[in-house]
């Protein structure tokens, strides 16, 4: 690890009191976010989804416009418009998703904008190939320069945007989640990278949510939460725990005006700030009796790389399931797979005690299994058409008189799934002129409007208000009392604790453990989804022979 | 018979050529047809005012690229749709061009001038008699030899330089070129004007090898053209071969006219025909190559 020798120098980089708003989510990503970036440094970036690390780190990068807040570069100030006057100024990013012209080769990737000039004008193919092959055999990095990105795995994807950043020559950079596809060997050729190039004075930033690997690398963290820049610490004087703290916050001091109204909002009010969110949800009748729904060893894999394994669930009448854990752990396929879009390579989906064969979200739907995507407004919904389309999708049967719409039936059909959600709209209305919540009341009456027995909800509250998440909430515990079963897949602790009745916590594409009853706590699920516990029943297998 | 199929060929082929750069850049130029319809005009026009085939067939480029400007502006600045813009070109030509002709010479109708300079045939100062060969390689009008040129001119650019790259990737991921600190809208207009320097030279060769201006003289050529590009797989030499496999098609449709005992409207119809099938059998062979593609894990 490197040591900081140029105290007396300004700072490299300061990021000072950024604020972005995203409107349209209603959503702060950033506060008055101020860090220093230092030459020779690594710096951990680390937060919940959705902290705001890459947000911030957007705007460092030129990528995004922030609404207000200073960066002073070498002490001085400058003002990023454009990605280029970032990558002019010598900060580049290696985004979480590297953007890549999939058909084109590595090399033509990598060069695109700075492309090696030879005869006539043309590109200096050697030139450009010798230059990514002699970077890579440095750093030794299993890249050939001539395979189409098309072809690559997402690991080998991103290796190769951080060698076409280390082609810029970069002054600082910066890495987003870059060792989320990795396998640990990658992980290692990766580490030994940055600490090479922090030897040779760059500063580098890594956004992470792995603490371990932060311990492994980093000289510095900062940690962020819910868009604030919450605690910065030197790594030789700060903890694995006090970080996890830090990040997912604790019950009595959350600062968030969201969250406190969603504490407040919990039934009954919880007797105590700091007890357990999970006490106020045991009820004294939880419904037993067989499953209604559930998946049975489960895998799927990309390659060789499994993306779930052996992963088996089930959900009762009556209960609500939630699922969680952090993204990049298996979260999205498992949704993809419990909601038809995705045919797992084994295992089998179980409702009724009888195997699904047909995978397709139709099939599901006539099989009684809803679903309520959290990308809503792409999958969900068609924006433009009016509410009362929206409303009548996946209904025709008892609207229709000889294959047209009766316009009476429809009306009918409609005033009373609007009343009964209370939607507060026009029918007439074009979607995309109604509120968040109300978009999401329109999509939920529908989705529950076939008579579903099973119902998953991806991110209910995601990019809602207060009030919009009340209802959701108070929609999905009276499902639960009608009797019908619920799984709730959300990275989101404070809501999977106030709902769930059982909760399952995912992690490296596997379930990492099961939580009933009072073993539901705030700090289990957070060491589960962190992977602490894993590491540390590994450690004392190593200490006890 | 080859001959006048190069003959046909030319005009479509540079059109075409001009409209793969722009397709390659992900914009789809559908006004293909009124570009060359403006080129042809202005070619007309100005080589009977100047008695130049040069100057003539710069200002059906210029016409083309002024037209292919605008049109860069509305989609690009103004962010309207392309496909609506590019219908507005279309019928702006269709209506503009007839208006111009009426204040200019006062018809809307055929433009003739009495003694306008002809597209030059290339005479080459050395020959051989190897009989099919000399009739392939000799003899030809200039736009001829310019399209093949320019074939192999845009393979260059778009494969070998660094133009080309940014043009190909703009197409497939506007946003990789944004992040390397590029400006995609600056390569997709460049490519939008070289769309319409091919359309308004092709239209000014093909309305110089006649010496006329007639309403419609394009006849649905700038169409054939767009094509043609997805004929040819999107890369020059298909496109050349497309633009080729079209000019033949009426090349023989015409010479069958009053030989085979067929309505001449169904034969002049054969090109077109010919394209529909094309592409229907182009559309399946691809769907098929993409399931083989997307074979299960």
């Amino acid at each position: 690890m490197t040591v900081n020798t140029q105290l007396n120098e300004p700072p490299l980089v300061e990021l000072r009191n950024i604020t972005k708003c995203f409107p349209e989510n209603e959503v702060w990503a950033n506060r008055e976010v101020s860090l220093t970036i230092r030459r020779g440094e690594i710096q951990a970036l680390v937060g919940e989804n959705g902290a705001g690390k890459s947000t911030v780190m957007h705007v460092l990068a030129g990528a995004l416009a922030s609404d207000s807040g200073r960066i002073l570069l070498d002490g001085r100030e400058v003002r990023f418009e454009h990605p280029r006057d970032a990558i002019d100024a010598g900060i580049l990013m290696v985004h979480q998703h590297p953007q890549f012209v999939p058909e084109l080769r590595v090399w033509e990737n990598l060069i695109l904008g700075i492309e090696p000039r030879g005869m006539l004008g043309t590109i200096d193919r050697n030139a450009a190939v010798a230059r990514i092959t002699e970077l890579a055999t440095r750093y030794h990095m299993p890249i050939n320069p001539n395979h189409r990105i098309e072809y690559l795995a997402s690991s080998q994807v991103h290796l190769a945007a951080i060698l076409g950043a280390l082609l810029r020559d970069p002054q600082v950079l910066i890495l987003d989640e870059p060792t989320a596809p990795c396998s640990d060997h990658e992980v290692e050729l990766l580490f030994n990278l940055l600490r090479s190039l922090a030897e040779q004075g760059r500063a580098l930033i890594l956004i992470t949510h792995k603490l371990r690997e932060v311990f492994a690398i980093a000289d510095r963290v900062t940690v962020m939460r819910h868009g604030v820049n919450v605690a910065e610490r030197a790594i030789s004087e700060t903890t694995i725990p006090e970080l996890s703290t830090l990040m997912v916050g604790e019950d009595c001091q959350v600062d968030s005006d969201d969250l406190r109204l969603l504490h407040a909002y919990r039934e009954p009010p919880a007797s105590d700030a700091a007890s357990d969110a999970a006490a106020q949800n045991v009820r004294e009748t939880a419904p037993q009796g067989p499953p209604l729904f559930s998946i049975r060893n489960v895998s799927l894999y990309e390659g060789h790389l499994p993306l779930l394994s052996e992963v088996s669930l089930s959900v009762r009448s009556g209960t609500i399931l939630g699922i969680t854990g952090i993204r990049e752990n298996g979260l999205e396929y498992l949704e993809d797979v419990i909601s038809g879009s995705t045919i797992p390579d084994s295992g089998e989906v179980v409702i009724d005690e009888k195997r699904i064969t047909e995978f397709s979200p139709r099939r599901f739907r006539r099989l009684g299994i809803a679903y309520v995507p959290t990308d809503r407004l792409i999958r969900g919904a068609s924006m433009d058409a009016s509410v009362q389309d929206n409303l009548i999708l996946l209904r025709r049967k008892g609207l229709q008189r000889r294959g047209v719409f009766n316009r009476k039936s429809l009306d009918g059909f409609s005033d009373q799934l609007k009343e009964r959600f209370g939607i507060s709209a026009s029918l007439k209305q074009p979607l995309r002129r109604l509120s968040g919540g109300n978009i999401q009341k329109v999509i939920l009456s529908r989705e529950l409007s076939i008579g579903a027995r099973v119902v998953i909800f991806s991110e209910p509250s995601w990019g809602l208000d207060f009030r919009s998440k009340q209802f959701v909430y108070r929609e999905i515990r009276r499902l639960r009392d009608a009797g019908t079963a619920i799984i709730l897949i959300s990275a989101d602790i404070d809501e999977i604790l106030s709902l769930s009745d059982e909760i399952a916590v995912m992690f490296r594409g596997s379930v990492a453990t099961e939580l009933r009853g009072s073993a539901r706590t705030r700090e289990k699920i957070a060491e589960y989804m962190l992977g602490l516990e894993q590491a540390l029943d590994a450690e004392a297998d190593e200490v006890s022979p | 018979m080859i001959a006048n199929s190069l003959g046909i060929m030319a005009p479509i082929l540079i059109a075409a050529l001009g409209g793969l750069i722009s397709e390659r850049a992900g914009v789809l130029n559908i006004s293909l047809e009124g570009l060359m319809l403006t080129g042809a005009f202005a070619s007309v026009v100005v080589t009977a005012a100047s008695g130049s085939i040069v100057l003539g067939l710069l200002a059906g480029v210029l016409a083309g690229a002024f037209l292919a400007f605008m049109f860069s502006i509305i989609s690009i600045d103004f962010g309207s749709n392309i496909f609506i813009t590019g219908l507005g070109i279309n019928l702006l030509a269709a209506g503009g061009i007839p208006f111009i002709s009426n204040q200019m010479f006062g018809t809307k109708g055929v433009l003739r001038f009495a003694d306008i300079a002809l597209l030059p045939r290339v005479v080459f100062p050395f020959d051989f008699r190897i009989p099919l060969l000399h009739d392939l390689l000799f003899g030809h009008q200039i736009g001829v030899y310019i399209g093949i040129a320019l074939t192999a001119l845009v393979w260059l650019g778009l494969y070998r330089t660094s133009f080309g790259l940014r043009i190909r990737s703009v197409g497939a991921n506007p946003e990789a070129l944004r992040l390397r600190g590029l400006s995609p809208e600056r390569y997709r207009r460049i490519a939008i004007i070289l769309s319409g320097i091919g359309a308004g030279l092709g239209g000014g060769l093909l309305a110089l090898r006649l010496g006329v201006y007639l309403p419609n003289i394009t006849s649905g050529r700038g169409w054939i053209a767009l094509v043609a590009i997805f004929l040819g797989y999107r890369r020059p030499v298909g496109v050349l071969i497309a633009a080729f496999v079209f000019a033949f098609a009426e090349t023989v449709s015409m010479a069958a006219q009053g030989i085979v005992a067929v309505p001449n409207t169904v034969l002049l119809s054969l090109p077109y025909i010919l394209t529909v099938i094309a592409m229907v059998v182009y559309s399946a062979a691809r769907a098929g190559g993409n399931r083989r593609a997307r074979s299960p894990r």
